[in-house]
């Protein structure tokens, strides 16, 4: 008899048990999208880094880049000053103990001209490269830089 | 500054590093050391004609017959020169290929020295005239023909004048770098 009296509670726990089973089953699967968008998420995020690096090395090989070129140019021009300078001195020191030939003096003053030329070869090329795609600077400046 | 010698008998080849107004000066004096200890050179000049720098040598008592010059700057100042039994002209300091052959000549005039050096007196101002690498080219064939005639280097710069990667890439090829006016360098 206890038995006949006990079935409506089984009967209840069962329907409570399988909607906490359904619960559970719905709650699972809302974890699983909630998964998925964040492991989407994640990727993106990967994505976005990896190309952030990218365009950061980048970013550093230009500036390398841009380094070594300044570094070029103003050693092409600083060298050469430094050669006139030198070149001078000696010029002074020769003249000053009265110790030099027209051929020597020329020979010097050749050198200093070839210097200055270099100077003046290595400034307009750099600004042929400054001005290169740039279209601000009008035509009669452009041709005073660059001629 | 320790003398040439005692630096040459650690090392074969040598950078050595001056300040600008100096180097000249630097230059002149190596050679003279190098001469009184008995050595016989081949200098490689760019920065200043040979003929000054033989008038220079003289002014020091230097005798310019145990070297031999390989003159860069002068046919490029004053146009294309006839060379002369102990100096050949190389149109320009960027014409590395007519160094390197000029090299060798003067190399084969001075097979029979017993003590032989090569000296390049302005290692920056190669720079002026080629790209780097071609010159990191040049200086490592001009280093190994040195060592494999047993003579000696001396390749003076100035200092800070090369970009400090190319300049640490070239000490490498060396086997001492000198700072000339500093004690105990």
């Amino acid at each position: 008899m206890k038995e006949l009296s006990d079935t409506p509670a089984i009967e209840s726990i069962q329907e409570k048990l399988d909607k906490k089973t359904k619960e559970v089953q719905e709650l699972s699967i809302e974890l699983e999208k909630t998964n998925e968008g964040l492991i989407a998420l994640y990727t993106e995020l990967d994505d976005a880094n990896r190309k952030l690096e990218e365009s950061n090395r980048k970013l550093q090989e230009e500036e390398k880049k841009l380094l070594a070129y300044l570094f070029e140019t103003v050693n092409k021009t600083k060298n050469p000053v430094l050669n006139i300078y030198r070149n001078l001195a000696l010029l002074e020191e020769m003249a000053v103990m009265e110790d030099c030939s027209p051929e020597d003096v020329k020979a010097i003053i050749d050198v200093i001209k070839a210097n200055a030329r270099m100077i003046s070869d290595n400034i307009t090329e750099l600004n042929k490269v400054a001005l290169d795609g740039s279209d601000k600077v009008l035509g009669h400046y452009r041709d005073f830089l660059t001629e | 500054m320790p003398p040439i010698n005692e630096i040459l008998s650690d090392a074969d080849i040598v950078i050595a590093l001056a300040t600008s107004s100096a180097m000249r000066k630097d230059v002149i004096h190596r050679i003279g050391e190098l001469h009184s200890a008995g050595y016989s050179g081949i200098i490689i000049s760019i920065n200043e004609p040979s003929s000054i720098m033989k008038k220079s040598l003289e002014k020091q008592s230097i005798n310019s017959q145990n070297l031999f010059f390989i003159d860069c700057i002068t046919g490029m100042a004053t146009g294309q020169k006839k060379d002369e039994s102990a100096t050949i002209y190389v149109a320009s300091p960027g014409q590395l290929t007519n160094i390197g052959i000029a090299l060798t000549k003067a190399m084969t005039s001075m097979k029979d020295r017993e003590r032989l050096y090569l000296l390049v007196d302005s290692v920056n101002t190669m720079f002026v005239y080629n790209e780097p690498d071609q010159i990191i080219r040049f200086l490592h064939m001009l280093i190994n023909k040195v060592r494999l005639n047993s003579a000696k280097g001396l390749l003076f710069s100035v200092k800070n004048a090369i970009d400090p990667i190319i300049s640490t890439q070239i000490e490498t090829f060396a086997d001492m770098v000198i700072h000339q006016g500093e004690e105990g360098a």
